[in-house]
């Protein structure tokens, strides 16, 4: 095995856990939401808090690591243009994503626990949910660039 | 952009969602169990049978069917290559562990829970574990794709098994750990 083929197996990795893990939280999210159970949803809340620092952002970190190892030695150019648009996208939702989104919802799921139910808790949950569903585009967009390389 | 192209972002994303799905399940599993409350593992069980049957068994076979495309479409690989083989293997051993027991016995396992069997905790401890084997049997398929290993090549085969075995000791203390303790109670962990 090879040093570039050992990155590339982390990046897929990292790659498979976030995006992967992003997706299915969604889906029990929406099982969350049409239970019509407020515990459910606050227990989902605290979860995507915890899993968002502890899972999710050590994987994007990963994730962007080995894909400068991979860029290095695989003597591809830092301009390509799968690259670029790689690294802008990554910067973008790690900065929604962990500056804000999964910072706010363990907060919100905590209130939840606290406070009980309330039609303004569950409008900011809605907001965070919806904020989370374009990022996941955008990271799926993502994977489309570098599997396609346009460019290249 | 060509055909296979569009074939392998399909598969690469189908991949995504089926293991790292299934990974996120672990850890919501985890959560679920340590809260100690037999309702939030009750409709924890429930919303798993249901993101399995509308998104993990579509998301593999879509999986299987575009990678068995894309060996179709390409003149690089054949099916008699040896990395495509040890896949193959591999995705009949998780696809037949899951549609012969793990699938059945997690019906048997939320059953049981339903009715308060005391024999439904170890059931479940013992389903968790060989659900996370399975689930480090897929992250060895992702390795055989990207390092596409021939048997020729032993360093690659035996980091990969190197990995597989450690991650199932580590899985297998993990359960002995588990069933030696007592349950959780509810106040532990939310």
């Amino acid at each position: 095995m090879t040093s570039y083929e050992l990155w590339l197996f982390l990046h897929i990795t990292a790659a498979i856990v976030w995006i992967g893990g992003a997706i299915t939280a969604q889906v029990f999210g929406v099982l969350a939401k049409r239970s019509g159970d407020p515990s459910q949803s606050a227990a989902l809340g605290r979860s995507l808090g915890f899993v968002g620092m502890y899972v999710f952002l050590p994987s994007a970190i990963v994730v962007v690591l080995t894909g400068g190892l991979l860029v290095e030695d695989g003597n591809w150019d830092w301009g390509e243009p799968f690259v670029v648009l790689g690294l802008v996208g990554w910067s973008l939702v790690v900065a929604v994503a962990f500056g804000y989104v999964v910072r706010e919802m363990g907060k919100t799921g905590a209130r939840m626990a606290a406070e009980g139910p309330s039609p303004e808790l569950a409008a900011r949950v809605g907001q965070l949910v919806l904020i989370a569903r374009v990022l996941i585009v955008v990271l799926i967009a993502i994977v489309f660039v570098m599997v396609v390389k346009p460019g290249t | 952009m060509s055909w296979s192209e569009l074939l392998l972002f399909f598969h690469v994303t189908m991949a995504i969602v089926w293991v790292g799905g299934g990974l996120m399940v672990q850890f919501f599993a985890l959560r679920a169990t340590m809260s100690g409350e037999p309702a939030r593992m009750a409709s924890f069980g429930e919303d798993v049978k249901w993101i399995a049957d509308r998104v993990f068994v579509p998301g593999s076979l879509l999986a299987f069917v575009s990678g068995v495309l894309l060996v179709v479409d390409s003149d690089f690989y054949g099916f008699g290559d040896d990395w495509i083989v040890i896949g193959l293997a591999l995705y009949a051993t998780t696809f037949l562990a899951g549609l012969l027991f793990l699938g059945p016995e997690a019906a048997r396992v939320g059953k049981l829970t339903a009715e308060g069997s005391p024999e439904a905790g170890p059931r479940m401890q013992r389903l968790l574990f060989l659900s996370r084997l399975d689930l480090a049997l897929l992250f060895l398929i992702v390795y055989d794709m990207t390092v596409k290993p021939s048997f020729d090549d032993a360093s690659s085969i035996l980091w990969g098994l190197a990995g597989a075995a450690v991650i199932a000791a580590l899985l297998f203390w993990r359960y002995r750990v588990g069933v030696s303790q007592p349950p959780p109670s509810a106040s532990t962990a939310g």
